[in-house]
């Protein structure tokens, strides 16, 4: 069964709401940029979903149990990023993220990371395929200069030269 | 988020994000965005339920293809019930963090009240209806009982998104300030 969308309205109490958000962030963390896009880019999705590699992203902190954690003890965050085989057994897989209760994606990432359903999907046939690498960060960056001038083009670029039509992007 | 999506977009790669806080995504700015009223670290909804996570992430792709507006943010229909989440069988024996029965409490009661002021939307629709019908009619009385109806479909979105809103962030924050507190999280 389809879902029913509305629209969400980005009216002046949610403007405020950012701005508290804001000057809350910029008194806990020093070095706190507000840097927002200047413009919006867009890349039209002209194939259906069954045609469509789809791909996955996540703020949460996922990476491989083997692979090196986020730095959550940083001040300033972790602007880095991890690669996860889309192959890969989601068991595998661990949240390194002080800044939301993970609890249940410590059990079962898919609630966070739905790296599982996304195969099934793949299976059915609702989307054409999944590219062969998702990407993590661990969204805590109160400065987020490297992660702008660093981690996103190399993201950008992988996603592309990996064939990715769609990616689908959550947060911790 | 959004910065590292808008370049992503930039690349000739079509995206779409997921947000529980539609406020910061609406002001950093993002191609196409969902908004789920769910906890943060639960976009896709539960621990251990395939079907219901399968039906969001369907969703949210689906609404991808559909958006056609850059920087338009949607909302999912769905309404967090949870607190916290309930033990799957799969995992039981695994720890569920702090338990707060009188916010369970409260979201129980949340439910009943969203369910009544439903009722009671009905019955008034249901009366406008009537005093559209009635044989002679009164001046203004179908008109004001429609008003009326109005404001309680009103009533029901305070109650199921505001407040259901306010007491899920509530209880995840202090969650996760008592599992933070206790090393839960590294």
């Amino acid at each position: 069964m389809p879902a029913e969308y509305k629209d969400w309205v980005f009216d002046e109490s949610e403007k405020t709401k950012y701005q508290t958000w804001m000057d809350r962030i910029k008194t806990g963390h020093t070095g706190t940029q507000d840097v927002r896009n200047q413009r919006i880019n867009w890349t039209p999705l002209e194939k259906p979903l069954s045609q469509c590699t789809v791909s996955l992203f996540t703020t949460g902190g996922v990476h491989l149990s083997s692979d090196k954690a986020f730095d959550v003890a940083s001040a300033h965050g972790d602007w880095t990023f991890r690669q996860v085989p889309a192959n890969i057994d989601t068991a595998h897989l661990a949240v390194t993220h002080t800044h939301y209760n993970h609890v249940d994606a410590d059990r079962d990432v898919n609630c966070m990371f739905p790296l599982d359903r996304l195969r099934e999907l793949a299976g059915q046939g609702v989307i054409g395929g999944i590219a062969p690498n998702a990407y993590s960060i661990m969204g805590f960056n109160p400065d987020p200069a490297r992660l702008i001038e660093e981690t996103a083009p190399e993201l950008a670029r992988r996603y592309q030269e990996e064939g990715a039509d769609l990616v689908l992007m959550t947060c911790g | 988020m959004g910065l590292v999506q808008n370049q992503i977009e930039g690349a000739g790669v079509s995206t779409i994000s997921m947000t529980v806080q539609p406020h910061i995504t609406g002001s950093v700015g993002a191609p196409r965005a969902a908004y789920i009223r769910y906890p943060a670290g639960n976009q896709l909804g539960e621990a251990g339920k395939p079907q219901q996570q399968r039906a969001i992430v369907t969703a949210v792709l689906e609404a991808a293809s559909q958006i056609e507006r850059p920087g338009s943010i949607i909302e999912l229909p769905y309404r967090w019930r949870r607190f916290p989440v309930q033990e799957e069988p799969r995992f039981l024996g695994e720890s569920m963090g702090p338990r707060h029965p009188q916010v369970e409490a409260i979201g129980e009661s949340l439910d009943q009240l969203v369910n009544l002021a439903k009722d009671y939307q009905s019955y008034l629709e249901k009366r406008v209806a009537d005093a559209a019908a009635a044989e002679p009619s009164i001046a203004g009385l179908e008109r004001t009982l429609a008003t009326q109806a109005q404001r309680v479909e009103h009533l029901v979105d305070v109650l199921d998104g505001e407040a259901l809103d306010q007491l899920r962030e509530i209880a995840n924050a202090i969650a996760t300030l008592e599992l933070r507190a206790t090393g839960k999280f590294v």
